[in-house]
């Protein structure tokens, strides 16, 4: 998309890359994830690892295609946590079923639409508690920093720093769940191949 | 024994919340070690940011709230949010750049390959930049003239009824009166106009008499005139607009201008090399930033098949497969 800037990476691009290119497939990769996925194995953990090795990478200008690769990273960290697992004597077992799921792959036959996606976040705002709702449509609709929207809500930084941090963190866990309800997304282009109906 | 993941997205919020205000230095430290301290909050912190990021997106919903039906007067007034957008204008243009108009360049902006982005102008209106864009600003005391030189831009104008605010597109002027409204212009002579709430006032350089254009309206020009307009359906709005939110809509295209319309937004290019091939009609919609994606799925739609070429995927008849 944009000229790569291989070597310094700022974290607010990479941010921006993440949002773009991941964020969209995350509510996927997760119900995959618990489709396939044996007991034991964190859903959050891997999430969490898997956008921290995204976050880490030196470059990903040479990342072609960043849902195949995000899926590989999601996969390797599950089969990273079963043998750890495994190792220790933990619930989580390989049996050969859920390796052959794993194998089969994912393919994101819901990517949302940016309209589902612009949805999602208005959503996320709108259903925010106030005064967290107030601070974040003025922050993120309106576009006014932190300080500008202390003074004229005639509140100190601080409390509104608190409330964007507690906003976010609502919004974060909504990112998190929303797959329920989003499932219903855009017109798939093509007929899926339908990945073999194993998983009824 | 492990920290639950919920506790490491709320230590992580309170940072991006933090990192938005501006950190002291010795924050940034303390920052540093949590993040060193385990690689989930790294990731915490990275999707935290990410998210952060996306939301910004949400600033869209200014102007289509207007675009839409302005769904909720009332919980804006209860938010004390300002009603400052009286106008909104889409322009779609894809015209190779024409030169002269005005002789005095202001602020001029531009956007790259899958750039979208979004400016402030002086007087409080707005601008959407669609990829590969350019605009030129020109305010001055009676007038707030833009002159669109190619690609896309959506225009939120503030009200000022002592300086029209007017956008130029090839020969044609649209200008507006306290309403929302989107132009398409597809070539240095064609373009269209949609309206979607209020009303406009259209001209071109060849015919100086505005035409008023309302509501749900929708007209086509070409070669200096206007044709009789014609009305549209909400759907058919809301796939004018679809541009900024990353959703290429392929219903209604033919395979050319999907292709002119993605290869505006990535730097892998997909050709035709068939005429015949080029015009055939497409279904459904796909990302507008991936453009494999799209040549697999429109090849198997068509019974094309994608060749590599370099830097360019080519669609073409004759394959097997």
């Amino acid at each position: 998309m944009r000229p790569a800037v291989s070597m310094s990476v700022k974290p607010s691009d990479r941010a921006q890359w993440i949002a773009a290119q991941i964020l969209p497939l995350e509510s996927q990769i997760r119900a995959w994830l618990r489709r396939i996925a044996p007991r034991g194995v964190e859903i959050d953990d891997v999430i969490q690892e898997a956008y921290a090795i995204l976050w880490k990478l030196h470059d990903v200008s040479h990342i072609r295609n960043p849902r195949a690769y995000f899926y590989q990273v999601v996969k390797r960290l599950v089969l990273d946590q079963i043998r750890r697992d495994a190792l220790g004597g933990a619930a989580a077992t390989l049996d050969t079923d859920s390796l052959g799921r794993l194998e089969e792959g994912f393919t994101p036959e819901r990517i949302l639409s940016g309209r589902q996606e612009l949805d999602r976040l208005y959503r996320a705002i709108t259903r925010l508690v106030e005064p967290a709702r107030t601070i974040f449509i003025m922050r993120k609709i309106e576009n006014l920093p932190q300080k500008v929207i202390a003074e004229r809500l005639g509140v100190s930084e601080h409390t509104v720093e608190n409330h964007v941090a507690r906003g976010l963190r609502v919004i974060l866990l909504q990112f998190s769940a929303e797959e329920k309800t989003s499932s219903s997304a855009g017109t798939p282009l093509i007929p899926q191949r339908s990945a073999g109906g194993s998983d009824a | 024994m492990r920290e639950p993941a919920d506790i490491i997205d709320s230590q992580a919020s309170g940072w991006v919340s933090r990192l938005d205000r501006g950190l002291s230095t010795e924050e940034e430290a303390t920052l540093s070690t949590w993040l060193a301290a385990d690689s989930r909050h790294c990731g915490a912190f990275a999707r935290a940011q990410a998210i952060w990021r996306d939301l910004d997106r949400a600033q869209v919903f200014q102007i289509a709230e207007e675009l839409r039906h302005a769904p909720s007067r009332a919980a804006r007034e209860q938010n004390n949010r300002p009603r400052r957008w009286v106008a909104a204008a889409v322009l779609f243009v894809s015209m190779a750049g024409v030169a002269g108009w005005y002789s005095y360049p202001r602020n001029a902006v531009s956007t790259a390959a899958g750039e979208v982005r979004q400016w402030p102008l002086s007087d409080g209106s707005r601008v959407v930049l669609d990829a590969r864009s350019r605009i030129t600003i020109q305010f001055e005391p009676a007038t707030r003239l833009v002159r669109l030189e190619s690609g896309q831009a959506l225009f939120e104008v503030a009200k000022d009824a002592a300086r029209p605010f007017i956008v130029v597109a090839g020969p044609y002027h649209v200008r507006a009166v306290g309403t929302a409204f989107l132009v398409n212009i597809e070539s240095a002579s064609q373009a269209e106009v949609t309206v979607t709430k209020g009303t406009v006032q259209i001209w071109s350089e060849s015919d100086a008499t505005p035409r008023s254009l309302s509501a749900g309206g929708h007209v086509a020009l070409a070669n200096g005139k206007i044709a009789p307009s014609e009305e549209l359906t909400h759907e058919q709005l809301e796939r004018l607009i679809d541009w900024r939110s990353g959703v290429l809509n392929l219903t209604g295209k033919t395979l050319a201008q999907a292709v002119a319309e993605l290869n505006r937004y990535n730097q892998l290019h997909v050709a035709v090399d068939d005429t015949n091939l080029a015009s055939e009609p497409l279904i459904g919609q796909v990302s507008d930033s991936d453009p494999e994606a799209f040549a697999q799925a429109a090849a198997s739609m068509l019974g094309a098949h994608v060749r590599r070429d370099g830097d360019r995927l080519i669609l073409e008849r004759g394959g097997k497969k």
